[in-house]
């Protein structure tokens, strides 16, 4: 009774430990945050003196200025139709070439596949210097098609290895079926392989998703012109203009956060998912 | 290029000795795990903008929370700009980017620790090892792949950082916080030497490939020793 006893109290105490351990990295994560939204409710008077996290007298109306004023409004727009457009554009073509790697032989075809995989590799600042010059030979620098273009590229590699690893596993029959009761090859895609991939679907537009939203290299190369730059960007060239206005800049901050952790906390599943698949492919 | 190398050291070490201990302490029969899972793996999803903005204010010299906190806490001569300071920019920006980065290592881990067998635990107790025991002789062979698939992924991200620096000091004070991205940057952007800015990009990139080779086949060695 006595050693059970002590066992009782020994696992409590530990389990406490880990517990206080845990707590505090919780803190740590969640206060910068809450530092922000409080920021973000303050005058351009308090924000200065007072230092508690929560103000007394929250102004809401900040969020309306920096919607407003400081053009917020514009740049998120310009942030939904970039994510929007891009993750569309990944999902097609990703899922036709990943069909197509996995059912089709056609000559050179691992070639092709393995091209793709060995643009994983290639480290992001090797490649931005090109990428700038092709975009102007080509007249797509400071345009939104310019953008949109580059960034389904950079989610492709992944998307593609994602989606064929999933059409390698899944049996074909289905698909036999299909094409006796007379679906064309397009027909089958979009009617039974599509469908039948919903899972790994999601962990690709939710990935992406993410990865365009808080993107900023390229926006940053590719853009000259203010109305066409995403959040990302605009926050930064916000901070350089308006440095004073520290409460309009965490307002904005806010708003750009609030969708990713949205996006994060309805979507965590297919996230947790995602990154322990894609270290795999890493 | 070295403080990139610097921040990279900082984050293998102290980023992921933390995910690691924050993914045994989860990897039990603990209540509240799925909380902790989803707070851990908020800041990664954030973007490095927003993240170095807040961190900016909050670090901030004049008005900043960190300031203000050791002010009324007793510690007014520890308190300084964190950010000017060329003595401690380049440890803020480190730290920042571990805040940032922790929980990719942490999910990882724990994805790993979780595929570990539970009979492996179950049988070394039952041959009367103890705790220290078990985490030797089986929890760190057999994670040892993970640690560097963590490891290689931790070089890669933290050698490319450079939008939180641009968030956060813009390279200075006085370059005490640029990165080889950065550099290549301005060369491009600043002085518009494209051919230059080109070279390296390509250098520094062979540079990234060559040391994640190394890595990989470190690993190797260490994985056959076993």
């Amino acid at each position: 009774m006595k050693n059970f006893l002590y066992y009782n109290t020994k696992k409590i105490l530990i389990n406490s430990i880990i517990h206080i351990f845990l707590l505090s990295v919780v803190i740590s994560c969640l206060s910068p945050l809450l530092w922000m939204i409080g920021s973000s409710l303050k005058t351009q008077q308090t924000i200065f003196r007072d230092t508690s996290l929560i103000p007394r007298v929250p102004h809401w109306e900040n969020y309306y200025l920096a919607w407003k004023q400081g053009g917020f409004g514009r740049y998120f727009l310009n942030s939904v139709f970039y994510t929007a457009s891009v993750v569309i554009g990944i999902v097609l073509v990703s899922s036709l070439a990943a069909y197509a790697f996995a059912r089709f032989s056609f000559p050179g075809k691992n070639i092709i596949f393995y091209m793709f995989m060995a643009a994983m590799m290639i480290p992001i600042p090797g490649s931005f210097v090109p990428l700038y010059v092709l975009l102007n030979k080509l007249h797509l620098r400071n345009t939104m098609l310019g953008y949109i273009l580059c960034m389904i590229n950079v989610g492709l590699s992944t998307s593609i290895f994602l989606l064929k690893t999933f059409f390698d596993k899944t049996p074909k029959e289905l698909e036999e079926a299909a094409r006796i009761d007379g679906c064309s090859k397009l027909g089958i895609w979009w009617h039974v392989a599509l469908p039948l991939a919903k899972p790994v679907l999601a962990v690709v537009v939710v990935f992406n998703t993410l990865n365009v939203w808080n993107e900023y290299v390229l926006a940053l190369i590719i853009f000259d012109s203010r109305n066409l730059m995403p959040l990302q960007v605009a926050l930064t060239t916000f901070q350089g203009e308006f440095i004073t206005q520290y409460h309009l800049l965490m307002a904005g901050l806010t708003i750009t956060a609030i969708p990713v952790i949205l996006v994060y906390l309805f979507m965590q599943k297919y996230i947790i998912k995602g990154v322990t698949q894609g270290a795999i492919v890493g | 290029m070295w403080n990139a190398v610097y921040i990279t050291i900082i984050a293998l070490t102290f980023q992921n000795a933390l995910a690691f201990l924050l993914a045994l302490a989860c990897d039990r029969e603990i209540r509240f795990k799925n909380f902790y899972r989803m707070v851990f793996f908020i800041p990664p999803v954030l973007s490095e903008v927003v993240v170095g903005l807040v961190w900016q204010w909050i670090l901030d010299g004049n008005y900043g929370i960190l300031n203000s906190w050791l002010v009324k806490l007793g510690f007014p001569h520890l308190a300084r700009s964190w950010l000017s300071d060329p003595h401690t920019a380049l440890n803020c920006v480190a730290i920042v980017h571990s805040w940032k980065g922790f929980g990719w290592g942490f999910l990882i881990f724990l994805a790993g620790l979780q595929t570990i067998p539970r009979e492996l635990y179950e049988a070394a107790r039952v041959d009367g090892a103890n705790a220290w025991q078990i985490f030797k002789k089986i929890t760190l062979p057999l994670m040892l792949p993970v640690m560097v698939l963590v490891g290689i992924l931790t070089v890669l991200g933290t050698m490319q950082v450079f939008v939180l620096i641009i968030a956060m000091t813009g390279g200075g004070p006085a370059y005490h916080t640029e990165v080889p991205v950065l550099r290549i940057l301005a060369s491009m952007r600043g002085s518009s030497r494209f051919g230059y800015a080109c070279a390296q990009g390509i250098s520094f990139g062979l540079i990234l490939v060559i040391v994640s080779f190394i890595q990989y086949r470190f690993s190797h060695k260490a994985r056959n020793a076993y």
